[in-house]
C-alpha cells in the first residue's frame, strides 16, 4: 500500500494538461498537489457515479486527455460502468482506482472481498485493452509516465492507504473546495464550451 | 453457440432438489421445461437481481443447492454482486450466466463489448471459487454434472442464442414464495 499524497505526486510531474477528476476520500489529496486547479473537477457526493460522468466527459472531448481517479467503493456501486466504458474505448479515457479496501468516509468498514478482488481483472473481463496493478510507489512512480502516453481506456489498480473518517458526517469540518458552479464555469473556460 | 433450451434442459437433467432462481428469457425457457416448479423462484421483471436473491436463499438454505439462472444485461446492471458473492463464499452457489450478448426482452439491442467482455475472468476476479464458459453445447452437457459436484460459488457462462420457447403456464412470484416458504419450512 502507498499514500495518496505520494501517489498522486509522482502523478503529477507527467499530468500535461489533463483533465483530473479524484473521488473519495482519499482523492481530497489532489487538491494539495495539483498546480493547475482549472482543470480539475471533483463531484462530491456523487458515489458510484462518478465512473460515468468522467465517461461522458471523455466522449464529449475526444481531443483532451482524462485522468479519472476512482475509489474501489465508489465502483462497485456503479461496476457494469466497466462494460459500457470497454464498449466504446475511449483513448483519451485513463482510469485510476485507488483501493484501500475500504469505506473510508463511512468509518472504515470493510469492502466484500477485498483483500482477495482484483479489479484489474475485473477490468479485462470486461474488455479494457490494458490494465496495470501497483502495490508499492516506486513500482508506480517508475511507470505512470508510460502509461499515460498509451492510448485509453487504460485502468490502473492501486493499493492506497486508507485515511479513515470516523466523525459523524454533520460534525466534519468542511475543506474550503470550490463550489459546484465555479468548477464548471471554469471547466467549460479551459475547454472552449460555449454555454 | 449453444441452443438456450438445450442448455436448460441439461442444467434441469441435474437439478435433483436444488432451488432455482431464474429471470428474464432464461426463466421463459426454465419455466418450459421445469417439472418441479414448487422449488422454483421466478424473479419476473426484477431485472438484475437474480444474483442477490440467489445469495440470499443460499446463506438462508445452506443445506439446499441453489441455481441461479442469470441473463448477461442483467447481471451487468448488478455486477457489483458478483463481490458480495465472493465475500460470503456460499458453497451452494451456482450462478449461471445465459450469454446471449443482447437486451433480448427488449428486441435485442447488442450488450456493451459484447464481443470482448468475459463474466468468468470477471467472476474470478471478484474471487468465485471457480469460473467455468462454454460456447459448445456437448462440451458443457459433458461438464455440468462434475461443476455441480464442486463446492460453490461457481459461475458458468454459457454463449446461447434462442430459440422457439415452448409456452408455459407462468406463476406469480407471491405464489412462488409462498408455495415455496411451506416447503422450506417442513423438515427435510
Amino acid at each position: 500500500m502507498f499514500k495518496a499524497k505520494d501517489m498522486f505526486e509522482a502523478f503529477q510531474k507527467y499530468r500535461g494538461d489533463a483533465i483530473v477528476i479524484p473521488t473519495g476520500t482519499a482523492g481530497r489529496n489532489w487538491g494539495e498537489v495539483s498546480t493547475n486547479q482549472k482543470r480539475d473537477a471533483t463531484l462530491g457526493g456523487a458515489m458510484g457515479q462518478t465512473a460515468s460522468v468522467v465517461f461522458g466527459l471523455a466522449m464529449a472531448q475526444p481531443d483532451v486527455k482524462i485522468v479519472f481517479f476512482d475509489s474501489e467503493g465508489s465502483l462497485l456501486m456503479n461496476l457494469g460502468i466497466l462494460e459500457t466504458i470497454a464498449g466504446k474505448q475511449p483513448k483519451n479515457f485513463y482510469h485510476f482506482l485507488m483501493d484501500n479496501e475500504c469505506y473510508a468516509t463511512t468509518g472504515g468498514q470493510p469492502v466484500p472481498n477485498a483483500e482477495n478482488i482484483s479489479y484489474a481483472g475485473m477490468a479485462r473481463g470486461a474488455g479494457y485493452v490494458a490494465t496495470y496493478e501497483y502495490e508499492d510507489l516506486e513500482d508506480f512512480s517508475s511507470n505512470v509516465e508510460g502509461i499515460l502516453s498509451r492510448p485509453g481506456p487504460v485502468f490502473i489498480a492501486m493499493k492506497i492507504t486508507p485515511e479513515i473518517e470516523n466523525e459523524p458526517i454533520g460534525r466534519r469540518s468542511r475543506t474550503a473546495a470550490r463550489p459546484r458552479a465555479q468548477i464548471i464555469k471554469d471547466l467549460r473556460g479551459e475547454l472552449g464550451v460555449a454555454v | 453457440m449453444i441452443p438456450s433450451l438445450e442448455a436448460i434442459r441439461a442444467i434441469h437433467r441435474h437439478r435433483q432438489q436444488s432451488l432455482v432462481v431464474a429471470t428474464m428469457t432464461g426463466l421463459e425457457e426454465w419455466d418450459s421445461v421445469s417439472v418441479d416448479r414448487s422449488l422454483d423462484l421466478p424473479l419476473i421483471g426484477c431485472m438484475g437481481k437474480a444474483s442477490s436473491v440467489g445469495l440470499g436463499l443460499a446463506l438462508a438454505q445452506p443445506e439446499r443447492r441453489v441455481m441461479v439462472i442469470d441473463g448477461d444485461g442483467s447481471l451487468l446492471m448488478n455486477l457489483g454482486s458478483l463481490a458480495t458473492i465472493a465475500n460470503k463464499e456460499p458453497k451452494n452457489y451456482f450462478h449461471f450466466v445465459m450469454q446471449d450478448g443482447g437486451y433480448t426482452t427488449s428486441d435485442s439491442q447488442p450488450l456493451p463489448a459484447a464481443d470482448k467482455l468475459s463474466f468468468s475472468l470477471m467472476a474470478k476476479a471478484a474471487g468465485y471459487r471457480a469460473a467455468y464458459e462454454f460456447d459448445d453445447l456437448e462440451e458443457f452437457v459433458t461438464q455440468v454434472e462434475d461443476i455441480l459436484q464442486q463446492e460453490g460459488p461457481v459461475l458458468i457462462s454459457l454463449k446461447v442464442e434462442h430459440g422457439e420457447i415452448p409456452p408455459s403456464v407462468p406463476r406469480t412470484l407471491q405464489d412462488a414464495v409462498e408455495e415455496l416458504r411451506v416447503i422450506l419450512s417442513r423438515p427435510s
